[in-house]
């Protein structure tokens, strides 16, 4: 009889639905795509992934940190010609020795070195000003020695601007195979005007709190603008988090295949075996980066598809180059559904993607012209 | 005065550093000496290069593309040392003046990542009766510091 009961409760404890619970509506969509071109010269380059897509006089452009020359190069999609080069020092007091992120505000793109905490103001009427942001205090439990700019853009760890505050991913200087690592907010807002830090917010995912949490690269924040504030979400995680500009929590979205898990394991917390990591990577399936575009109201996302660790010959599959998902969810559905594209990695570099139009536009692999940089535009529709 | 005994002792003179490093490893290295986990990618990819896999021999291999930092004392101790072992193996085209390039192999087919090895920074090892033995990290942040890691292990 106990036995029976025990066996009934199990089934009812099985039957209870995991995690939150989300309205969700996914559409499949089929990809159109169609190439797209980008006239460059000799000298221009869009290999790194620091790069800003921007909109201005009702033309969109791309500018690119140039690192051989030290250059900002700046794109006309409209045209798909590069019309402005500004050269920039890499030392003195109007210099930056290294960039990892760049963004754009009212005619001036910023230039960001996380690691120095540096960011160089680049107007295009070439006024140059350069801005420490050292010790910046997040008015948070940190000591602001402690943290750091955890700038990352591949993963869409980037800096973000609206109305003179700067959205920061933040790390803190502490083991970050160790839980502690998670505990701290992701983002750091520092007031231009006020030339200070103001407040930090955003949690980790619980993913990276469990007892096997550590997921090696895949420990990145996304970030992306919203038309009420900013969206969080990380590698390892279904949710996409909604916040508004004070750091305040509207609502989580679920953005992921069906087949996604509610819940990723990772691996063994303190793990030097760096192959189980990059296995990790090329086997499971998790998340790139988000973005916002803003003419199609719509959050973008690139989910990678779980695939087999090696190939017929036993070598390995690739982290980056499968199958991958594209999803995008609306804003006029209150972000509850998603259109599902599906794309191929092997052609593509998704790192270096952005909104153009009415669709996307990402990085082909193959550039066989040098003065032609190659990319795939996906409609969306 | 124990102490400076104990630093004259002839085990620590700087002519018997290898010996002393290499004693080091042999401790260190005890539990990767049987049954290297990845042993199979590490075959895989010497087949691939056209290297007998199971051949008896001492390999000191360097992944250019997995640490670009770490190897960098590497290649300067290449630049001036020629180590006794069978084959070294290099994971990227490389125009420099080593001081023999007689036992390199030099490998730009850029694959090596694609091989389960489970190396992500400089190793030596042997391989013994179609196995993986010994397989040692050389992580070392100087050219001198590389050359005491692996004269150590070759002087075993």
């Amino acid at each position: 009889m106990i036995r029976k009961v025990l066996i009934l409760l199990i089934l009812i404890a099985g039957c209870e639905p995991k995690g939150q619970d989300f309205e969700i509506c996914i559409q499949e969509k089929e990809s159109q795509l169609k190439d797209f071109y980008l006239k460059t010269d000799s000298l221009g380059f869009v290999g790194a992934f620091s790069f800003t897509a921007f909109q201005k006089d009702q033309m969109e452009f791309l500018a690119t940190w140039n690192e051989a020359l030290s250059a900002i190069d700046i794109y006309n999609l409209d045209e798909g010609s590069i019309v402005d080069r500004i050269l920039v020092d890499d030392e003195g007091p109007n210099g930056i020795s290294n960039v990892d992120a760049l963004f754009y505000d009212s005619d001036i793109v910023y230039l960001m070195d996380g690691a120095s905490k540096k960011i160089l103001k680049v107007g295009f009427d070439r006024d140059i000003q350069l801005l420490n942001l050292r010790n910046v205090d997040f008015k948070d439990s940190r000591n602001p020695d402690l943290v750091f700019f955890s700038v990352s853009p591949e993963f869409g760890s980037v800096p973000l601007i609206h109305d003179h505050l700067i959205y920061f991913p933040v790390g803190t200087q502490t083991n970050f195979e160790s839980v502690d690592y998670y505990k701290e907010n992701v983002l750091g807002v520092y007031n231009l005007q006020e030339g200070q830090g103001t407040t930090s917010f955003g949690d980790w995912d619980k993913g990276y709190l469990q007892k096997k949490g550590y997921f090696g690269s895949l420990g990145e924040v996304s970030l992306s603008k919203y038309e009420e504030g900013i969206a969080i979400s990380f590698p390892i995680s279904p949710i996409v988090s909604l916040y508004n500009w004070y750091g305040e929590k509207v609502k989580d979205i679920w953005m992921a295949s069906q087949a996604f898990p509610n819940q990723m394991e990772g691996l063994s917390r303190y793990n030097d075996d760096l192959q189980e990591e990059r296995n990790f990577l090329i086997a499971r399936p998790w998340f790139l980066k988000t973005f916002y575009h803003a003419q199609k109201k719509s959050l973008v996302r690139f989910e990678k598809k779980e695939q087999d660790l090696k190939r017929p010959d036993n070598s390995l599959n690739s982290t980056l180059f499968g199958e991958w998902y594209v999803h995008v969810s609306n804003n006029e559905t209150s972000f509850n559904c998603i259109d599902q594209y599906e794309i191929s990695g092997l052609e593509h570099f998704l790192p270096i993607s952005f909104p153009f139009k009415d669709g996307i536009l990402i990085k082909k692999l193959n550039d066989e012209n040098e003065n032609l940089l190659e990319f795939s535009y996906l409609e969306i529709q | 005065m124990k102490m400076r005994t104990y630093l004259n002792s002839p085990i620590l003179k700087f002519n018997n550093l290898p010996i002393f490093f290499g004693f080091l490893l042999f401790l260190l290295g005890c539990n990767h000496s049987e049954n290297y986990k990845y042993s199979e990618g590490v075959f895989l990819y010497l087949d691939f290069l056209g290297m007998d896999p199971k051949k008896d021999q001492t390999i000191l291999l360097i992944p250019y593309e997995e640490c670009s930092l770490c190897i960098e004392p590497a290649i300067d101790y290449l630049k001036v040392n020629e180590p006794s072992v069978d084959l070294v193996i290099i994971t990227q085209e490389f125009h420099e003046s080593f001081q023999s390039t007689e036992n390199i192999l030099f490998d730009a087919s850029g694959r090596f990542k694609l091989y389960e090895t489970g190396i992500f920074a400089p190793v030596i090892f042997k391989i013994e009766n179609g196995k993986v033995k010994g397989l040692f990290s050389l992580r070392a942040s100087t050219r001198m510091e590389f050359e005491e890691l692996t004269e150590g292990y070759i002087h075993l």
